[in-house]
């Protein structure tokens, strides 16, 4: 018997998953991307927006995101843009979110829940 | 923009505290800061007053706590003692073991002019009671 993972992304990956895809669109800096984040989701998902940075951090440090300076208008944003390495990580997540979505869709589609 | 006071004076001291590095710490509050920044712009262009900006901005921005247990979420971001703690703490026991009993010596190099004068003082101090001693002795014998 093949012992299955769990799903540690199920909720955790929620905004690292959204992240990646943004920002494999296009770059964009931290406040451009929560924005982007709301109007995407049409404000279904409304994190606290300083919890994006943490994320960014973290993503850009295990090297799935670079990071550059660029001065606009005399203030020093820092864009993100998804590396190779972000866009495995980001199908691998898409993959598993995929998969646990049809699953919860099937467990609302089925008969014997209705 | 700036009449508004510089927020997160705190949270680079609870981001230390969780564990997160210097740097990442300092790098975190600065972008945080320009978010700020940004959505008291923001609020200001709606015709809210600084007041009521401040109080937009900061909500939407979270507390300082949501921000700190986030960032000890990501493991990415802890400094090396915070990641690995049995490492750093056997690493600061090796230090302790080798600094204390050096600590004496290092002393006496860095004062080894002191010592020094010390040293002579107290010579010539006993040398000359006990000549006196000697020389009572001799009187009274």
């Amino acid at each position: 018997m093949t012992i299955r993972q769990t799903n540690p992304p199920f909720m955790s990956g929620v905004p690292e998953l959204l992240v990646l895809r943004l920002l494999a669109r296009q770059e964009m800096y931290g406040y451009e991307l929560v924005k982007a984040v709301r109007v995407v989701t049409s404000e279904a998902i409304r994190l606290g927006e300083g919890v994006i940075y943490p994320v960014l951090h973290g993503l850009e440090r295990n090297g799935s995101l670079s990071a550059r300076r660029k001065a606009v208008n005399g203030r020093t944003r820092v864009y993100y843009s998804v590396t190779p390495t972000g866009q495995q990580r980001l199908d691998r997540l898409a993959g598993e979110w995929e998969r646990i979505k049809n699953g919860i869709q099937s467990v609302l589609e089925s008969p014997q829940n209705a | 923009m700036h009449e508004a006071p510089p927020q997160f004076s705190q949270l680079e001291k609870l981001l230390r505290t969780g564990g997160v590095s210097a740097q990442c710490a300092k790098m975190l509050v600065a972008e945080l800061q320009d978010h700020y920044d940004d959505l008291l712009e923001e609020a200001q262009s709606n015709r809210l007053d600084l007041d009521a900006a401040i109080e937009f901005a900061r909500r939407a921005i979270g507390s300082d706590e949501q921000i700190a247990r986030a960032a000890a979420a990501q493991v990415e971001l802890l400094s090396w003692s915070a990641r690995y703690p049995m490492f750093a703490n056997c690493g600061r026991s090796l230090v302790y073991a080798i600094t204390l009993p050096a600590a004496p010596i290092y002393f006496c190099l860095n004062q080894a002019s002191s010592i020094a004068r010390w040293s002579a003082s107290i010579s010539l101090a006993s040398l000359i009671t006990g000549t006196l001693l000697l020389a009572l002795q001799s009187l009274i014998g």
